[in-house]
């Protein structure tokens, strides 16, 4: 074999028409410039965190968050009690461990209704125009008009106070940003030339939106969300701080709060860990939310 | 093929857009007809109201403000002004269709071309997502996109300008329509593409039988691929004639001022001329000629009379003062 004289033909690389490279899309140009901004990068650190949390909280939390130790009522931080016990004597980092679930639960639950009913709203406004639009948008226009919080009271009230009806509450209460802001995307994608290629095809009306229209506007819908996820924790956490949400004895941030307030001279800390837990959560989903608007915008590119 | 009765017929078109400060009469009194497997070209400035005529057809003018007040758009002898709208999307796409100007924005980005095209073919075709999706490679290898299969899969970004507009042409074709409407096809593209598009075009029409309405602003285009033309000006046609007979013997002045605006590689020293002013307003259109205030051959009851479409030979036809008076004049 090796006797032959060997020709072996010219090593020409044809080159193999390469598989499309990887289709480098919108979501995934947005991700790689989310996570070179540190803020952004940080506030996502802080979501995981919460996330992990609320998953792992029985094997995290060292004590049952509802056991009642009354011996042990308004320990100061220690070794064994890490952020100390409330006038219960129940652990306050296994309470924040464990209402790390509620404000998950809350903050999606709550921006998830906003979502639902503003994305709708939104769109048939901005799509149909005309005294749909008109409709739809004063009624916003009036929901605008109440101040979140006395609004969602004014709601609570009205439902009964529990955690449900808490949440249902910040969820109405969030709609008119969804409505406002998809609107007015729609008005922007609808002018478009492809929705008139769409037109020209055919298509029905309410396909137009949800095929054509409506999936152009997620980037801002996202934003959005991730925003009103912070609003939502801190809003359900004020009722509950007013006994209008969760009820005892769960173990919600607002609510530990406003057990903690009678005590603030004395044991301070009762107050001060669940305080820092809602700073730190709304802060995560502010700075992600920011970042998220940063690097969807287009015109941020570099 | 040609000597066929016409699938489309125009007849005294008009369409006004109601504006705050006056109507707008962006199409004033339109007529064609164009017979299965014949290219028409209208041709005009931009604002001649060239679109505007082709977004009637489609019954795609956006109303409020628009409103088609008046005339005929006979497709196969019915009405297509008359249909309801859900008759209408019965029509567009699958026996009308159109493709646009600009390929870079008439597909939707987030969409893959695969879902697009598929679209389009279930909005008309009784078939299933997987003859639908068969259909789409026809289609895709139809218009000569290598890979159709691969492709399909791709994003509207991950094609170049000229590719985008063979996707937009096949989802056009997708339901095999006999009468397809191309709005500036080629003018966002460079001019090797342009070249392209232009033949596949032509390729197709004799594969498809189909009717063309080609509207552009470039008499080259005209040239290419016309059999005959409408010329627009202030959205009254001017000039209505054969291809040839238009570059042979072209008859109205605003022809012949459009003619002298293309650069000609022979003379390279003169200077290129230009029509002098601007189009005029379209809601306060000079009594008279609306071309006369910009015509050298204008003459004086040019600004009085509004001249009517005249037979001047066979199957040419102007409007024009210059030629009436061998004719009868009609006053409009």
């Amino acid at each position: 074999m090796s006797a032959e004289p060997h020709i072996s033909p010219p090593q020409l690389e044809v080159s193999k028409p390469k598989a499309h490279p990887k289709s480098s899309s919108l979501w995934l140009d947005a991700l790689s410039r989310l996570v070179k901004s540190k803020t952004s990068f940080i506030g996502l650190c802080l979501i995981l965190l919460l996330i992990l949390t609320a998953i792992f909280a029985p094997v995290i939390a060292t004590y049952d968050p509802t056991e009642v130790q009354l011996l042990d009522r308004y320990q100061a931080p220690s070794s064994e009690h890490w952020l100390g016990t409330d006038e219960l004597g129940r652990d306050i980092f296994s309470r924040i461990v464990y209402g790390s679930r509620i404000s998950i639960q809350v903050g999606v639950i709550a921006v998830g209704i906003s979502a639902i009913v503003g994305i709708l709203l939104g769109g048939i406004a901005g799509y149909f125009g005309r005294w749909v639009d008109q409709i739809i948008m004063r009624i916003i226009d009036i929901l605008m008009a109440f101040p979140s919080i006395l609004l969602a009271i004014a709601l609570v009230a009205v439902l009964g106070p529990s955690l449900t009806n808490a949440m249902i509450a910040v969820g109405i209460v969030g709609v008119p940003q969804f409505a406002r802001i998809v609107r007015s995307t729609v008005l922007s994608v609808k002018e478009t030339e492809y929705i008139e290629a769409a037109r020209a095809i055919g298509a029905k009306s309410n396909r137009i939106l949800f095929q054509h229209v409506l999936p152009n506007c997620t980037a801002p819908i996202i934003v959005q969300a991730t925003l009103g996820i912070g609003t939502a924790i801190l809003d359900a956490a004020g009722l509950s701080f007013l006994g209008l949400g969760a009820q005892p004895p769960a173990p919600e941030w607002g609510a530990m709060l406003s057990d903690g307030r009678a005590a603030l001279q004395t044991s301070p800390w009762v107050i001060t860990f669940p305080g820092i837990a809602i700073f730190l959560v709304v802060l995560a989903f502010n700075l992600f939310g920011d970042g998220l608007r940063d690097a969807l915008d287009p015109r941020l590119k570099q | 093929m040609k000597d066929e009765t016409p699938i489309l017929q125009v007849k005294q078109l008009h369409t006004h857009f109601f504006s705050k400060s006056g109507v707008v009469k962006a199409v004033d009194g339109v007529n064609f007809d164009i017979k299965p497997g014949e290219t028409l070209g209208i041709v005009g400035e931009s604002g001649s109201g060239k679109s505007i005529t082709a977004m009637s057809i489609m019954r795609l003018i956006p109303s409020p403000p628009g409103k088609i007040v008046n005339g005929e758009v006979l497709f196969k002898g019915e009405d297509l002004l008359k249909k309801s709208e859900k008759q209408m999307r019965k029509i567009r796409g699958k026996e009308i269709s159109m493709i646009f100007q600009d390929p870079m924005t008439s597909l939707n980005p987030v969409l893959t071309v695969e879902k697009q095209m598929i679209e389009t073919i279930l909005t008309h075709e009784n078939m299933n997502k997987s003859q639908a999706r068969e259909r789409a490679v026809e289609l895709m290898d139809l218009v000569g996109i290598p890979e159709s299969r691969n492709r399909l899969k791709n994003y509207p970004h991950e094609f170049s300008g000229g590719m985008r507009q063979r996707v937009m042409i096949a989802m056009a074709l997708a339901c095999n329509p006999e009468v397809l409407i191309a709005d500036e096809p080629t003018t966002a593209l460079d001019v090797t593409i342009q070249a392209q598009i232009l033949e596949l075009l032509n390729k197709l029409q004799k594969e498809l039988g189909m009717a063309i309405v080609m509207i552009t602003h470039d008499l080259g285009v005209v040239a290419e691929v016309c059999d005959r033309v409408m010329v627009m000006y202030a959205g009254k046609p001017v000039e209505f004639t054969e291809a040839n007979s238009l570059f042979a013997n072209p008859k109205h002045p605003y022809t012949w001022g459009l003619m002298n605006s293309i650069p000609k590689i022979t003379s390279k020293k003169e200077k290129l001329e230009a029509i002098e002013g601007a189009p005029p307003d379209l809601r306060a259109l000079p009594q008279g000629c609306s071309f006369a205030p910009r015509c050298k051959h204008a003459m004086e009851q040019c600004l009085t009379i509004d001249p009517s479409i005249t037979k001047v030979e066979e199957s040419h036809h102007v409007r024009c003062l210059l030629y009436e008076e061998t004719e009868k004049v009609i006053s409009t």
